[in-house]
């Protein structure tokens, strides 16, 4: 080492000791350091010697030091924040206009993304409260076929027995149960309500941890005729009374069976998938379902859940359990594979569903995308303005550099004024926010409450440090760019040119804002298209009741004569009739397995000979039921849909195809194809008949929401005139000719229309987001012109004296932002056109696209554009001349 | 009554500010150490023990005049007090007052 020479040490381990060492300190230490490491450069070598000092400056980031003489420590320099915030404060009052655009659109963009993030949140926090959550697991089953492996049905609604044969079968499985549900007849004091009835195993408070406000979560359920209630039933029943020990009972087969209530439940709705308004114990799902159903492997009719010890070998349990199931198999052309799906994934699982409340992940994924996309907008919108805007500050920024402000000193400041003006829209927005959720709560119809947490609150704020740090760095780079001390000569080189970036920024914006209002035009005819089509049948006027559980249907068909009789005397009841499955609920599936061990699916519902006089169903051969005709035991109507399936000519000839059948039926008429399930679904094979009999004998598998076969609902049809007294009319029939039922109605042209409801929240969510980000938008495309014409403001006064005409100035300062928005247009209908064909793919019955939609998505953004830039430009153009030349 | 003793690294810096007089700065002290009793201290220790030493009043320092070496940057130069001359002392009276107590060591037959 030359001694002559001078070396450094590494300047940012100075600069780190300056920043964090007390200045009385600083000078001493220092120069210790530096003499440490002259000493060592010369007796170690200059990478030595700096490692060394490196090391020693990290050695005095001590307590004793930083902290000496001070009682806070200064991670930031207090004077030059307090300043800054002044100065940002002075700006925003200064030029009102742009901060108010700035901060309305960041703000509403952190409201969406807050009530969407909590949405997604919520979603995603769905049965977390089970202590032993990651222990629990659903089963699910898939039928294969065993020749060719081809599956047949995979569904997490299961047999009756599958987990408690289980259990037998494999140790790991400590504790299981089965959870099945029914809409069934509760009553207390004589008067009957209809309630949704869960049946577990009395196991299941054990490993659930639905919180108990009374009663023993073990021993609750233990006893057959013991009942659990969720805290708002027991309310409902017996208000601030003690609930305990008073009996409930339950019509089934018309006779009452009596309940103790032992237990008092949290149900955690909205937090939980499985939903237990009232439960009971599992044996009692035998008077429901028969006692055959309790053991068979033919039929599934619940969820099963299992509790296990070692949930991190649940493939190999899953590989077990499908050894065990051989032996309970049904012994024909099938095998069963069983899997397990974990708890805490049952909310999202929307492949293999069972009867537990599930969401879509897409759904997720639409409303990720909307918060992110509108957040999007508002950075983007954000940066623009901000950039454009602090041109006008060149002023300001040459003062303070010639006053000897570092360029660095500079840059802070702009990051400082970024994040001053981020964090309070934060701020507002979470108001915001909280001032929405009721509103945003009713549109997804949802129950969401804004809690402040931690994590949320450490989201905003880095988001909004990230913002600040982008916008601040861009208009950072562009100011300094540009000679700050010539711009205090007052002939600064602004350029009227909007840069390249800017001009992409608008691009973008736009193009989402098309691509978001194109969707909401075609959602909403695609709605219409829907709602508005014939279904082929009369849905209008047409009253549902809920009869329930009969014995059977002889029983069933007494009451409902008994009430049709009545009802028929009023001139304005045209018709009544019943059926097993309702307008808005899939109806029954059953299955017939064919000779060569494939399975036919069919669609079935049981009904009375006044089934299609009733809905308005139209024939196009053949007849419908005669109720004089005497044995309609056999008679079956099917679809047009089935025959077809079959390729039959001559239906009225013809029998179902199925090995198991060892009965004759008669098809006496085809029906003209009907929507029965929503239109989500197309047309499937349909069999009607009034005796269930007549095809059971054929039926191997079954997939419904009741069972056995019956007739659970009277169907009403309502001639002209006012609804209703006849409504009313029907109520009091109702009660004095079955008076054990409670009288419930629904129309079903409204059930139809709940069948879309998805649908419906869905355009409301996606229309609330484009007017959000079209809105912003235009306050940035707002801003943005105001700021162009400022600048050119002596530009139009000379072109004015010049002779140039009013048209021509606003032409001159719109047209740059009209291309623009036009190639926004052309960029994103394309994009919307895929997205939204895509979309449109889900539906078997779907609108074209229509290229009309897209033009006037095009004119709406061209039309909200025109409108900003115009207003601005023609103020600039009708200003007088004289006084912006005067202007100096 | 007043803490009379020292930690065995504050005593050692504080002698070494008293034997080095005048001279008595940071890195001085770092290598007057190292010399004397062949220990590799570090820089920050000693600054760390001799600022703790001013706030106990054992020491006080003033700044040194400008220099041509170390960046230019002076010198903290440390003096010893009165006080820390007298704790010094009691701590060395201590010290040989137990030294009495300590039993002659002796060669025990086997």
């Amino acid at each position: 080492m030359d001694p002559n020479e001078v070396y450094d040490p590494p300047a940012w381990a100075v600069k780190f000791l300056s920043w964090f060492c007390p200045d009385a300190l600083l000078e001493g230490i220092l120069g210790d350091l530096l003499e440490e490491f002259d000493n060592n450069v010369n007796n170690n070598g200059l990478s030595a010697a700096r490692r060394r000092f490196i090391y020693s400056v990290f050695r005095f980031l001590h307590p004793s030091i930083i902290l000496k003489n001070r009682k806070v420590i200064k991670l930031i320099n207090m004077g030059m924040l307090k300043s800054h915030l002044k100065v940002a404060y002075r700006g925003m009052w200064k030029y009102r206009f742009y901060s108010f655009a700035n901060l309305l659109g960041l703000t509403v963009a952190f409201a969406f993304l807050l009530l969407t993030s909590t949405f997604i949140y919520h979603e995603n926090s769905y049965d977390q409260f089970h202590q032993k959550k990651d222990q629990i697991f659903r089963l699910a089953h898939e039928v294969l076929l065993k020749e060719t492996g081809e599956s047949l049905s995979k569904s997490a609604v299961t047999p009756v027995p599958l987990s408690k044969d289980l259990q037998q079968e494999v140790p790991a499985i400590t504790k299981q149960s089965r959870v099945g549900s029914a809409s069934m007849t509760l009553v207390k004091d004589n008067i009957p309500y209809e309630e949704v009835i869960v049946f577990v195993d009395p196991d299941f408070l054990g490993f659930f941890d639905f919180p108990m406000d009374q009663g023993l979560p073990k021993a609750a359920l233990i006893d057959q005729s013991s009942m659990v209630l969720s805290a708002e039933k027991a309310q409902k029943y017996f208000g601030y009374s003690d609930p305990i020990g008073q009996t409930l009972s339950l019509n089934v087969n018309d006779s009452l069976i009596n309940f103790q209530v032992t237990g008092i439940i949290d149900a955690k709705e909205k937090e939980s998938s499985i939903s237990v308004p009232i439960l009971v114990n599992f044996e009692k799902f035998e008077l429901l379902v028969g006692k055959q159903a309790m053991t068979s492997y033919n039929y599934s009719a619940v969820e099963n859940y299992i509790y296990v010890e070692t949930p991190q070998e649940i493939s190999l349990l899953e590989g077990s359990m499908t050894e065990a199931m051989k032996k309970f198999s049904r012994g024909d052309d099938t095998e069963v594979k069983i899997f397990a799906q974990p708890l805490t994934s049952i909310h999202l699982e929307e492949d293999v569903p069972g009867t537990a409340d599930y969401t879509t992940s897409r759904k997720i994924q639409i409303m990720a995308g909307l918060g992110l996309l509108v957040l999007v907008i508002a950075i983007i919108n954000y940066i623009m303005l901000s950039t454009g805007h602090s041109l006008n500050r060149l002023k300001e920024l040459g003062l303070r550099k010639s006053l000897g402000a570092f360029k660095s000193q500079l840059r802070i400041q702009l990051i400082y004024e970024s994040f001053f003006i981020t964090i309070l829209s934060g701020t507002l927005g979470y108001v915001l926010a909280l001032l929405l959720i009721p509103l945003f709560n009713n549109l997804i119809d949802s129950n969401l409450t804004l809690g402040i947490s931690a994590i949320q609150i450490l989201v905003m704020f880095l988001i909004s440090i990230l913002i600040a740090l982008i916008s601040g760095g861009i208009q950072a780079v562009i100011l300094l760019k540009h000679k700050l001390v010539a711009a205090l000569k007052g002939n600064s080189a602004i350029k009227n040119k909007d840069s390249i970036l800017n001009q992409g920024l608008v691009v973008l914006q736009f193009a989402f804002s098309m691509i978001l209002i194109s969707g909401t035009l075609v959602m909403r005819s695609q709605l219409n298209y829907i709602q508005d089509k014939n279904l082929g049948f009369d849905e209008d006027r047409l009253v549902e009741l809920t009869l329930g559980n009969t014995e059977n249907t002889e029983t069933a068909t007494r009451l409902v004569d008994r009430f049709r009789n009545e009802a028929l005397s009023n001139s304005q009841i045209s018709s009544v009739s019943a059926s097993m499955n309702n307008a808005s609920e899939p109806w029954t599936t059953l299955g017939f397995l064919q000779e060569n061990g494939d399975t036919e699916n069919i669609h079935y519902n049981q009904i009375d000979a006044d089934y299609l006089k009733t809905m308005g169903i139209e024939l196009t051969m053949g007849t419908d039921y005669n109720p004089n005709s005497g044995n309609t035991a056999n008679d079956i109507l099917v679809n047009e849909s089935l025959v077809k399936h079959f390729g039959w000519e001559d239906p009225l000839n013809q029998q179902i195809p199925g090995k198991n059948f060892d009965s004759k039926h008669r098809i006496i008429g085809v029906m003209k194809d009907f929507h029965f399930s929503s239109l989500h679904n197309e047309i499937e094979p349909l069999i009607l008949s009034i005796n269930q009999g007549a095809v059971s004998s054929g039926v191997t598998g079954l997939s419904t929401y009741y069972w056995p076969p019956n007739l659970y609902r009277v169907i009403v049809k309502i001639g002209p005139g006012e609804l209703t007294p006849a409504v009313n009319f029907l109520e009091e029939t109702w009660k004095s000719t079955i008076p054990n039922k409670q009288f419930q109605y629904r129309f079903v042209d409204e059930s139809l229309d709940q069948q879309y409801a998805e649908e419906k929240r869905w355009r409301k969510v996606i229309n609330a987001a484009s007017i959000f980000a079209l809105g912003i938008a235009w306050l940035g495309l707002l801003g943005l012109t105001r700021l162009s014409v400022q600048r050119r403001t002596k530009e139009i006064g000379v072109r004015k004296v010049l002779g140039s005409s009013i048209p021509n100035v606003i032409i001159l300062l719109s047209k740059r932002f009209l291309i623009l928005v036009s190639v926004a247009v052309v960029i994103g209908i394309p994009i919307a056109w895929l997205a939204l064909d895509n979309w449109l793919q889900s539906y078997p019955y779907r609108i074209e696209l229509n290229p009309l939609l897209f033009i006037l998505a095009a004119l709406i953004v061209l039309i909200v554009s025109i409108g900003s830039v115009s207003l601005q430009s023609l103020k600039a153009a009708n200003a007088n001349p004289v006084d912006s030349l005067k202007c100096e | 009554m007043e803490k009379n003793y020292l930690g065995e690294f504050e005593e050692l810096v504080l002698t070494m500010v008293g034997i080095l007089g005048e001279e008595a700065y940071g890195n001085a002290i770092v290598q007057e150490i190292e010399t004397k009793l062949n220990r590799k201290v570090n820089l920050s220790a000693v600054h760390v023990t001799l600022y703790r030493l001013e706030d106990k009043n054992l020491v006080n320092s003033s700044m040194g005049g400008a220099t041509t070496t170390r960046g230019g940057r002076r010198k903290r130069y440390f003096k010893i007090t009165n006080t820390g001359l007298s704790l010094l002392h009691d701590m060395q009276e201590q010290r040989t007052e137990l030294w009495k107590l300590l039993p002659t060591l002796k060669f025990s037959t086997i």
